[in-house]
Parts: structure tokens; C-alpha cells; sequence
């Protein structure tokens, strides 16, 4: 994604394309059509986000590759070049919303696909902190294979984390934080968590640009995640249900 | 000058009215400058036209409530960031705000709001949803088409020109936010870098962070004898993100590592040719310095602005016109350590003869270019050597060695190690911690 091609090359984009959607000459003009789609989320163009979901989904295309390699690609791409100073927040946001766009048609989708997970996940980005986007990522990934997630938002402080996850009964606490500043408040949280005497019953995973395993590792979380999209195998190793992937890193 | 009258007083003051003014008249946001006490001081004369969504919303349910709140928020943001903060308002609606400093207490805040970045008619079904609910959502729908869109690129500038608006307002100036924006972008950097640690599939484990620091300890001696400010700065940027991804949690320990680059950075600067006399002053004041910082944004700034500082007295000691030359030199080494180099063509780069040139390297860096050269491609080889499955023969040719015996006898020379060894021990490295 970091070389994205231009907008205006991408297929699908007009009318007369579109319409083809239900005679897809099979999965090179798909797969092009998925690069399509991730280019679609970096150029904030919600109608063609829109209509490329729906020509894939139409197309037969599996909805986790859909998700994956198409819009989350696109958004790790949009969220890269805001890193690189590239895109400022408004068009961070545009991405976002197309985004989310693609990700509502999907979602129904989804759930009505996939079989439940035992697994329920309290989420949310630490106190102070007010950056969304990975740890709705992480949200839409863990709906996708089967847990149910309660989301708690941004700038979640230790005792809402915690009044979740007991009331919930959650199996996983998930943590985002984005600043080198918010950071400590994943340790009070799983401090406080160890206080309530929940510390063996909840699960902690942590992830976001600054956190690192080593720092997981010092505060004592029980698995770190690098990327969003290995949240799913690393919630399923915490749970302790097969999996073939190794996750990043689990107590 | 009383607390919030030196605010009020904007009121009647023609020149900053006209500033106000001409912020709305550019971008077409309507613009208001509200005090603490949710006073409205001044508004643009675009507020009640183009703000009448934002009235019929408020009206019904807690949508005051929720505006304030969001305005608030921001505000908040804006001053935790040092600059003015573009957020959403309400759903689909954008808002920017900015600080207004009123003798050194936080008076009040211009907000620019509302403004979309799209078209109401390119709003999707499920953006608007919060329409559907109400009883006089065609007025609604009716009254957004009046809001003014901006390009992303003109909020952009928008928030800018609401940051300097603010400064000009506020008593004294932002400049106590200008420190804030300053260590902000500084942590960004770091985590930037962080990001790139963890993007370059390292398994953070002690031994190989002690070996990275250690490549880049002796890289920023190298950029700071040769001179060059950004690429040093990028340097100590890295040496922080190895830093923070260690011990973001323990100040003491990270302190303590911070002065141990202190001291790398001192020395350089006396091989670059500082007097000593000169440099330990400098960093008797540093230590005393570092004494009264306790927490790790602060540290990190200040050790930014150390290596400035002692860039700034390299810079008076030292031949400007020689350390451009050799830094062009060395980027040029860095772009082209592929292709066969000779001593003519890089003092041709930089225009020098070749015995002149071969002197000043010699005299300032205390290396020949042979060996200037021989380290890049060394220094290239062993990532290739770390990251990929590229056979030692084409590691060779790939950073510019004609053969790969040469490249073994270069690289044993440099390293105490044959390629085949390296290779294998940052494999056996990496496999024993993954497990």
C-alpha cells in the first residue's frame, strides 16, 4: 500500500463495471478489484469503498480477505501516511469513514456467517488517550471470528476497565494506547485488575504504536499484540484454543 | 488589566475584530471566541446563516450540552498538543478549536464550527442516521446544506491560521504552547522510530538491543564528526526509540542511559575538534542540567537539545565549507555503494581535487576513503545478511564488492568475524528467543 496506484486507474470505478459484478471473470479481476478497494480507503472515496465491498461480496470473495487485504490494508495505508506527515487528521478521518462505510455492509455479513467463539472481549483505548483507529480495527477483526467485544471507547480509565470486565465477564481485557504518555495507564489497569482478584480469570493483551513486548512483558499484561491483525490468534491462544499461527507473544 | 476584561475588550478592539473577520471571510467558517464562562465575546456575522443546524439540534434533547462538551474536549486537546485541534463536533460536523490565554490562565477559546469535509449529498445512509430520529429531519437535512465544506487540505491551513489568531489574542503569546508542540513532536518521532523497530521483525530481546545501540552509538559519532545536524538528530532519535521501547517505565534506569549518550555525544564533539576545555564545561552544565528533569518527555528533549548544542560549538570551531564536503561526500558513498567508487569520481562530486580531498578526509575524520567506503558496504551487508536468504556470494555483489573472497577478507577485517559466522549467529539469535 505504499505505492498505491492512481484512483482513476482503478477498476470498477464507473457505472458499466459495477454492473459486470455478477459475472466475475474470475479471481485476477477480484483481486484486482481487492487492491481497488484498499485504494479507495486511502482516497477517502466512500462511494467507491461502497461499491467495491458489495462487487466483492457479489463476486463470492471471502469476507475475512474482503476485510483484510482490502479495507484494513487500506487503513493501515492511510494510517501510515499519517505517520509519515503525509495526511494530516482530515483526511485520517475520510479514511475512517470510508472505512466504516465497507466495514457495515461486511459486519452483518459476518455474524451471520461465523460461529461464536466462547470468548468475551473488553476493549477500549487507556485513559487520556483518544486515538480510535487500531483499536477499532482490533474490534472488527475479534467480531469477525466469532467473540463478542464490549467496546468501551476511548480514554478509559483503570476502574471502568475493570467494572467491564466483571460485569461482562470477560474472558480477555484488550488495551490500545498510542502515546508514550498513556502508557502507565496500562500498568494501573492491570494492577488494579490483580487488586480485584480478577488478574486470573481476565486475560490482558496490549498493543499500539510505542507499546512494545518488553514493555508488555514489565507490566506484566499476558500477551502483546504487534499488529492488529494478529489480535484474533493471540485471543485464541490466551483461551487457550488451537491455533496455527504463533502469536507475538504469550506469557 | 483585570482577569477576563483584557478579553471582553476584544469586543471593541477594530484591529482584532478585523483579524476575526478575515479568518471567516477566507475559509467560510463561522468563527467564535467564548470565554471560560461561556460568554460568547465575539462571533462572526456568518454564525447565526450558516449555524442554524447546529441551533435547531441543540434545541431538542442534550444537544447543547454535547456541543459545549465537545468544545471542551477539543480545547483541552489543543492545549495538550500545542496547536489547534480539528476534531468531529457532532456526527458528520467538523470543528476546530484553539486556546485563548488570559494572563497566563486559560480565558476562553475560539472554535471555527461547523464545516463539512463533504458534500451533504455524499453523506452516507449511516452517517446520518442521527437525522432519522428526529421529527423535523427534512428542516435538518435542509439547514446542513447551508454549512460550508472545506477541502482537507484548506482545514488544514484553517487550523493553522486558528492557532496563530490565537496566539495573537492570548496574554502573554502561546509561546509556552510552542514547548509543548516541540517535546510532542519529538515523542512522536520516537514512536515513530518504535513503530519502525517493530515493523523490522526484531525479537526485542536484550542482546539484540544492546547490539543495535551499540551500531548506532558508533554511527552518531561518525555524523557528528562529519558534521551533519539532521543526520545525527536521526540517529539519537533511534538510540531514544531503543531507549523508551526498554525502559519507558523505569525513569531512573532511563536516565541513566540518556547521560551514558551524553557522554558519547561529548566525545564525539571533542574528536570533531571542540576543545576539551570547552566540552567538559559544556558538560558539567549538562549534568547539573539533567539533575532537575523527572520525567521522560523532558529528557528526551533536553537531550536533543545537548547534541544542538554542541553541533552549534562543532560548527564555530571548524571549517564549515570541509564538513559540507565530506557530508556530501558520505551521501553520496551511502546512494552509490553499489556501483564501483573511485577517489576521483567522489572529489569530483564535491569538488575537490583528489589529493585535496584524500587530505581533508584524512585530517578531519581520521579514516581513508577506502575505509569510509568499505564500512557502508559492510554496514549494508550485515542487514542483508540478517534479513535475507541471499547467498554470501551475492551479498557481495550486491554492495558493490567484485568478488566474494574480497568481501570476506573486508568484512573479517571489520567485524573479527567471517560473514558465514555472522550470519549464523544473528540466525541462532533470533531462533532461540522465538521459541
Amino acid at each position: 500500500m505504499r505505492h498505491p496506484q492512481k484512483l482513476e486507474n482503478r477498476p470498477g470505478k464507473g457505472r458499466e463495471d459495477i454492473k459486470g459484478i455478477h459475472h466475475p471473470s474470475g479471481e485476477p479481476e477480484l483481486g484486482h478489484w481487492l487492491n481497488g478497494l484498499a485504494q479507495a480507503v486511502v482516497m477517502r472515496d466512500c462511494k467507491a469503498v461502497r461499491e467495491l465491498t458489495e462487487g466483492l461480496v457479489l463476486g463470492g470473495m471471502d469476507l475475512f480477505k474482503i476485510l483484510n487485504q482490502g479495507l484494513i490494508l487500506g487503513m493501515v495505508g492511510a494510517s501510515e501516511r499519517f505517520r509519515r506527515g503525509q495526511f494530516y487528521i482530515p483526511e485520517l478521518l475520510m479514511s475512517a469513514r470510508a472505512l466504516k462505510i465497507g466495514i457495515n455492509i461486511l459486519r452483518p455479513l459476518i455474524r451471520e456467517k461465523k460461529e461464536r467463539v466462547p470468548g468475551r472481549v473488553v476493549l477500549g483505548t487507556v485513559k487520556f488517550d483518544l486515538h480510535d483507529i487500531g483499536k477499532n480495527l482490533v474490534n472488527i477483526i475479534l467480531e469477525g471470528n466469532g467473540y463478542e467485544v464490549v467496546d468501551l471507547g476511548v480514554d478509559v480509565p483503570p476502574e471502568r476497565f475493570i467494572k467491564a470486565a466483571e460485569k461482562h465477564e470477560a474472558q480477555i481485557l484488550a488495551m490500545s494506547s498510542l502515546l508514550t504518555s498513556t502508557m502507565g495507564w496500562m500498568k494501573s489497569t492491570i494492577e488494579l485488575l490483580e487488586r480485584a482478584g480478577m488478574g486470573r480469570v481476565v486475560k490482558t493483551v496490549v498493543g499500539g504504536a510505542p507499546v512494545t513486548p518488553i514493555f508488555a512483558k514489565n507490566i506484566g499484561a499476558d500477551a502483546y499484540c504487534r499488529e492488529a491483525t494478529s489480535v484474533a490468534a493471540i485471543a485464541k491462544g490466551l483461551l487457550g484454543i488451537e491455533e496455527n499461527g504463533q502469536p507475538s507473544f504469550i506469557k | 488589566m483585570g482577569s477576563l476584561l483584557s478579553l471582553s475588550n476584544l469586543r471593541e478592539n477594530p484591529e482584532i475584530d478585523s483579524q476575526l473577520s478575515s479568518f471567516t471571510e477566507k475559509t467560510r467558517i463561522p468563527l467564535r471566541l467564548i470565554s471560560v464562562r461561556r460568554e460568547i465575546i465575539w462571533e462572526s456575522n456568518l454564525v447565526r446563516k450558516k449555524s442554524h443546524f447546529c441551533q435547531m439540534l441543540r434545541t431538542g434533547g442534550d444537544g447543547a450540552r454535547k456541543c459545549q462538551s465537545a468544545y471542551r474536549k477539543s480545547v483541552q486537546e489543543s492545549i495538550r498538543w500545542g496547536e489547534a485541534a480539528i476534531g468531529k463536533c457532532c456526527e458528520a460536523l467538523m470543528q476546530i478549536t484553539a486556546p485563548v490565554m488570559d494572563n497566563g490562565k486559560l480565558g476562553g477559546y475560539l472554535v471555527a464550527s461547523p464545516f463539512l469535509l463533504v458534500d451533504p449529498s455524499e453523506l452516507q445512509p449511516e452517517e446520518l442516521t442521527f437525522l432519522e430520529k428526529r421529527p423535523e429531519k427534512r428542516k435538518l437535512k435542509m439547514a446542513l446544506s447551508a454549512i460550508p465544506i472545506v477541502e482537507d487540505e484548506d482545514a488544514k491551513q484553517a487550523a493553522k491560521d486558528l492557532f496563530r489568531l490565537a496566539d495573537r489574542l492570548s496574554i502573554p503569546d502561546l509561546s509556552c504552547l510552542r514547548m509543548v508542540r516541540e517535546i510532542q513532536d519529538l515523542q512522536g518521532k520516537i514512536v515513530d522510530r518504535i513503530s519502525d523497530l517493530k515493523a523490522s521483525d526484531n525479537d526485542f530481546s536484550a542482546s539484540f538491543l544492546t547490539k543495535l545501540s551499540y551500531e548506532q552509538e558508533k554511527e552518531i559519532v561518525t555524523r557528528i564528526r562529519l558534521g551533519d545536524r539532521e543526520g545525527a538528530e536521526e540517529i539519537l532519535y533511534r538510540l531514544l526509540a531503543i531507549l523508551l521501547s526498554q525502559y519507558i517505565e523505569n525513569f531512573e534506569l532511563l536516565k541513566i542511559s540518556v547521560l551514558e549518550i551524553l557522554i558519547i555525544l561529548t566525545r564525539a564533539a571533542v574528536e570533531a575538534g571542540t576543545k576539551i576545555e570547552e566540552v567538559l564545561g559544556m558538560k558539567y552544565r549538562f549534568i547539573t542540567e539533567s539533575a532537575g528533569i523527572r520525567d521522560q518527555e523532558n529528557l528526551c528533549i533536553w537531550v536533543v537539545q545537548v547534541l544542538e548544542k554542541l553541533m552549534d560549538g562543532i560548527y564555530q570551531t571548524r571549517n564549515v565549507n570541509n564538513y559540507q564536503r565530506l557530508k556530501g561526500a558520505y551521501d553520496f558513498v551511502e546512494a552509490h555503494y553499489q556501483e564501483p567508487l573511485t577517489v576521483e569520481q567522489i572529489a569530483r562530486e564535491v569538488c575537490l581535487s583528489p589529493s585535496r580531498f584524500s587530505h581533508i578526509m584524512k585530517s578531519e575524520m581520521g579514516v581513508t576513503l577506502g575505509n569510509c567506503i568499505s564500512k557502508v558496504r559492510i554496514e549494508k551487508a550485515k542487514s542483508l545478511l540478517r534479513e535475507t536468504e541471499m547467498s554470501i556470494s551475492q551479498v557481495a555483489l550486491e554492495v558493490g564488492f567484485p568478488d566474494q573472497s574480497y568481501f570476506t577478507k573486508v568484512f573479517k577485517k571489520i567485524e573479527n568475524r567471517t560473514p558465514k559466522a555472522y550470519r549464523e549467529n544473528s540466525r541462532h539469535l533470533g531462533s532461540a528467543l522465538s521459541i
